[in-house]
Parts: structure tokens; C-alpha cells; sequence
């Protein structure tokens, strides 16, 4: 068999398409999302451009780094969001995941699958979108160096893998509480300020930096970007990257053990 | 009218005694908005560690705003956030049924269905921190002033509401119209920040066509005497309110044709 054939009658490659498909189902929806994106980021940088009146550098960045910095994580914040996965607690609550577990397939890569097919329609629009605001910012956006741009993706993807074995793992608290509106409402709050979203983390006063800096959660979006800008130093890359790998084994051995508990407490309530 | 506010008086005591019931979700909304104004003030805080002013607006007067505009927020929550949010579930599903079939204006009744009492325990901090902030750093304001900003208050919750609803009408056309939520809360998000970021073309964008100046900023700057043309802005946002709702009324009966009744 030819491998063309073979990717094709992989779950996890229909699965991709599948949700590929379902993603590209409203357009309008990803036509809107540009002003969702466009209105904060005239804000944020027209707030920002006032504030570099007169400096050159503000905490280690400088305005053209800030501007691009803006950018990226507004483009790259809901691909990389680490909330809670509605799918997987509705599966767990309504019984559904009885569906799952008869059949060959690995629940954590199916829905991983999902999200990777979801996401890489969302990240098509991002590339368009990135492209009109580098256009729109031309003069202020930073273009990084080959090497830059490949640690940057290569940060981006272990994020990406990161902030999905977060959701994962969150998401099945499911097992043991229905009500799980009150961890998301939590998540929605902190997530912004944690990953860097608002601002970057280092901005922070130092206490308080120190502690998100505990968290996984700057590794998901504050530490890619700043590898784009190529604002740390080797070092601070290499552990970087480390740290990330860490968290997404500590992340990976909790889901699987959460799962394994889990699934004595399920219950298959309407299922 | 009498007939309108005896019904608004029933549908707010209905609303009493859903709310009395205590819940966890309520604790937990009641801490998250209050964490959210807090990282709000932190990032200000942040920004002003590196600039006196921006572009003429002190610490205190940002603070000031971003207070009057999260109590702008939680008004808006309080009365129609929740039932212009549901106006697609109730297209989608058909539920729209119960509301048409009854003798009294649908948009009124849709709007006013359920009246949210959470907010209204979240008012007093963004108010105390205002008060505060008036009285420690004694900005004089006149009676006039006050009168015009709480004006100011309301013409632009009119507004806010009018484009809610315009953009909730939408769901006869599109049933998940998340994007268009998305965008309407972003809108009220940034009316927080100072209206001094912008110069030029922007400025006049942001406040005659996208009228994200005259939410929060033009009220704020009765009381902080900041805008120029104050009066003239407050008379021009006032026409624009009642423009934007009547463009609601007209867009939702519009799009009320189009409703087919889902379920039945």
C-alpha cells in the first residue's frame, strides 16, 4: 500500500479532515474574527505608541518588538488556549464517552486530532490575517532571523501539544463534578495575565512575575513570542524549551493517571 | 405605559426570587469580576511605571475611567447582557414562540425579560474606588457636571444596548453568531481605555462612527474635565442613541420576518 493510502485510513488523519471541514463551515465567523482581532490590537498599540513617547526601550523591549509582540499573541492566543475542553466534559457527563471506549481508539490523540484539525483551519486565517497586519504595521513589525523563526515554530508546536494536555487534563475533573463552570470562569481570568496575554510577564512586578513563572502557563504564549523577538539569550532559550518539555511530560503522566482513576468513578449516566 | 412598568415590576420580582436562591456560580462570578477590574487597575498600574501621563490623563484619572466603565458593564449585564445573549438560543430553538404570541411590544419584552441581580453586588467597588479617587485627589466638579455625566451615562448605555440588540437581531440571519458576541464585548472592554491614545482620523472613528469614546470617556470627563467640547459631544451622543435605537427597532422587526419557528 502506498503511504498516501495508508495516512488516509488512519482514524487520527480523518478525524483531521473532518474537523477540518466542520471548521471551514462558518466563514462568516472567521470573517468577523478579524475585527474581533483588528479593534484591541488599534488599542493596545495606540496605547502603547503614547507610552514610548520619548524612550527606546521599555523592559527590555522596544517599541517595534512590543508592537510585534501584540500581534503575534493576539493571533496565536486561541490557538494556543489551555481552557477547559467542552467536548471532552460533555462526553464524560453525558455519558457519550461509552462511545469511545468500545471502540480501537485512543481517546487523548482522538480529541487531540480534533483540536489539531480545528486549529489548523483557524491557523489558515491566522497566516492571512497575520500577513494584512504585518502589511497594516509594516514600519513597526520585527522580522526575526531563520533561526529565530524556526525555534519559533518549533516553540509554537510544543505549546500547542502543551496547552492541548492542559485543556485534557483539566477537562476531566469532569469524572468527579458536573458542575465545572466555575473552574472555566477561573481559567478565563487568569490564562490572560498568566500566558502573557495582556502584557508580557516580566512587566510584572517581580514578585509576582516570579510566581506566574512557576506556572506553565508563560511557556505556552509569552515564551515562543519572545523567542520570535529573539529577546532571551541562548540559555534562557535552551531552559526555555526545557521547561516547556517538562511540563508537558508533568501535564501528560497527571492526564493519564487522572484518566485511569476517572474511569472508575464514570458512571455513563444517560450513555 | 403605566401597563409597561407594571409588567417590568412583575418580571424584576420574578427575577428577585430566582436570584435569592444562593448558588456557588454566583460566589464565584461575584470573585472573577472583581479579580478582573483588579488586573484591569494592575495593568494600567504597569503601563504608568513607565510614562507620567498618557498623552495628558494621569494614573488617577485612568483609574477613574476604568472603574466608570466596568460600572457601565455591570449595568449593562444587569438588564440586558444575559437576554440579548439568548435571543439566538431562542431563535435556534424556537422559544421565541411564547414571547410573540403575547399583547405587549416583543423587543421590550425580550429585552427586559429577566433582569440579572448579580451585577448589582459587584457595583459598589468600581463606585467606592471612584468616590475615592474624587475625593482623595479633590477634583471639583459642579452639580451641572454631575448631572451631565450621569446623562452621559445614560445615552450611552442606550447605545451599548441599541448595538447589542442590533448585532443579537442577527442571529435570524446566522444562528451562532459568536464572533459578532466576541466582537461587541471587546467593544466595551477597550471603552476603558483613555481616549487620548488617539489622534486625528482615529479619534473622530472611534468616537462618531464606532462610538467606543463616547461610552465611557465623554461621561468620565464631566467629572475629570478632560475632553474639550464636552456639551457639544453629550448632545451629539444623545441623537446618536436614539438614531441606533431606532435602527435596533427597525433591524430586529426586519429580521423578525425571516424567523421560521424552529421547533414547531
Amino acid at each position: 500500500m502506498q503511504l498516501k493510502n495508508i495516512l488516509k485510513e488512519t482514524v487520527f488523519f480523518r478525524v483531521i479532515v473532518n474537523s477540518i471541514k466542520e471548521a471551514s463551515a462558518y466563514r462568516v465567523n472567521h470573517l468577523l474574527s478579524f475585527l474581533v482581532i483588528l479593534l484591541p490590537l488599534i488599542f493596545v498599540l495606540a496605547l502603547w505608541d503614547s507610552v514610548f513617547t520619548g524612550k527606546a526601550m521599555i523592559n527590555g523591549y522596544s517599541k517595534s518588538a512590543l508592537i510585534t509582540y501584540y500581534i503575534l499573541s493576539i493571533l496565536l492566543f486561541d490557538i494556543l488556549y489551555p481552557g477547559l475542553n467542552y467536548n471532552i466534559s460533555s462526553d464524560i457527563k453525558d455519558g457519550k464517552l461509552s462511545n469511545f471506549l468500545i471502540k480501537p481508539l485512543d481517546y487523548l490523540s482522538y480529541n487531540f486530532a480534533l483540536r489539531a484539525g480545528i486549529n489548523l483551519m483557524y491557523s489558515v486565517s491566522s497566516l492571512f490575517l497575520t500577513f494584512i497586519f504585518v502589511l497594516l504595521f509594516i514600519d513597526s513589525f520585527y522580522f526575526p532571523s531563520f533561526w529565530g523563526l524556526i525555534f519559533f515554530f518549533l516553540s509554537v508546536f510544543i505549546a500547542f501539544i502543551l496547552s492541548y494536555i492542559i485543556s485534557f487534563t483539566l477537562s476531566l475533573i469532569s469524572f468527579w463534578t458536573e458542575e465545572i463552570t466555575w473552574l472555566n470562569v477561573l481559567i478565563d481570568i487568569i490564562v490572560p495575565v498568566a500566558t502573557g496575554a495582556l502584557i508580557p510577564v516580566s512587566f510584572f512586578p517581580k514578585t509576582f512575575s516570579r510566581i506566574i513563572y512557576l506556572s506553565p502557563f508563560p511557556y505556552i504564549l509569552n515564551f515562543p513570542i519572545d523567542v520570535y523577538l529573539s529577546n532571551r539569550s541562548d540559555e534562557e532559550i535552551l531552559s526555555g524549551f526545557f521547561i516547556q518539555i517538562l511540563w508537558l511530560i508533568i501535564f501528560y503522566l497527571a492526564g493519564k493517571i487522572l484518566w485511569s482513576y476517572g474511569l472508575k468513578k464514570y458512571q455513563a449516566c444517560g450513555g | 405605559m403605566r401597563y409597561y412598568f407594571s409588567v417590568f415590576y412583575v418580571l424584576f420580582q420574578n427575577s428577585i426570587s430566582r436570584e435569592l436562591q444562593f448558588n456557588f456560580n454566583f460566589v464565584l462570578q461575584f470573585a472573577g469580576n472583581i479579580l478582573w477590574l483588579l488586573f484591569s487597575l494592575l495593568f494600567f498600574y504597569i503601563v504608568y511605571q513607565h510614562t507620567n501621563s498618557i498623552n495628558g490623563w494621569s494614573i488617577d484619572q485612568t483609574f477613574f475611567l476604568v472603574n466608570l466603565n466596568q460600572f457601565i458593564i455591570y449595568i449593562y449585564q444587569m438588564f440586558f447582557a444575559r437576554n440579548i445573549n439568548q435571543l439566538s438560543e431562542m431563535v435556534r430553538i424556537g422559544t421565541l414562540d411564547n414571547y410573540i404570541i403575547k399583547p405587549l411590544d416583543l423587543q421590550f419584552l425580550i429585552s427586559f425579560r429577566y433582569i440579572d441581580l448579580r451585577p448589582l453586588f459587584m457595583l459598589p467597588l468600581p463606585l467606592f474606588i471612584m468616590f475615592y479617587i474624587i475625593g482623595s485627589k479633590g477634583y471639583n466638579f459642579s452639580f451641572k457636571d454631575s448631572v451631565l455625566c450621569i446623562i452621559a451615562v445614560i445615552v450611552a448605555i442606550i447605545i451599548r444596548y441599541s448595538i447589542g440588540f442590533i448585532i443579537g437581531s442577527f442571529a435570524f440571519l446566522f444562528t451562532r453568531i459568536y464572533a459578532l458576541n466576541a466582537l461587541q464585548n471587546e467593544f466595551l472592554k477597550y471603552a476603558g481605555y483613555p481616549a487620548s491614545i488617539f489622534r486625528g482620523v482615529k479619534e473622530k472613528i472611534f468616537t462618531f462612527i464606532i462610538p467606543v469614546i463616547l461610552i465611557a470617556n465623554l461621561p468620565a470627563s464631566f467629572i475629570l474635565k478632560l475632553l474639550e467640547n464636552k456639551e457639544i459631544l453629550l448632545l451629539y451622543s444623545f441623537f446618536y442613541s436614539i438614531l441606533l435605537f431606532f435602527l435596533s427597532r427597525l433591524i430586529f422587526y426586519k429580521m423578525l420576518e425571516k424567523y421560521t419557528s424552529a421547533s414547531s
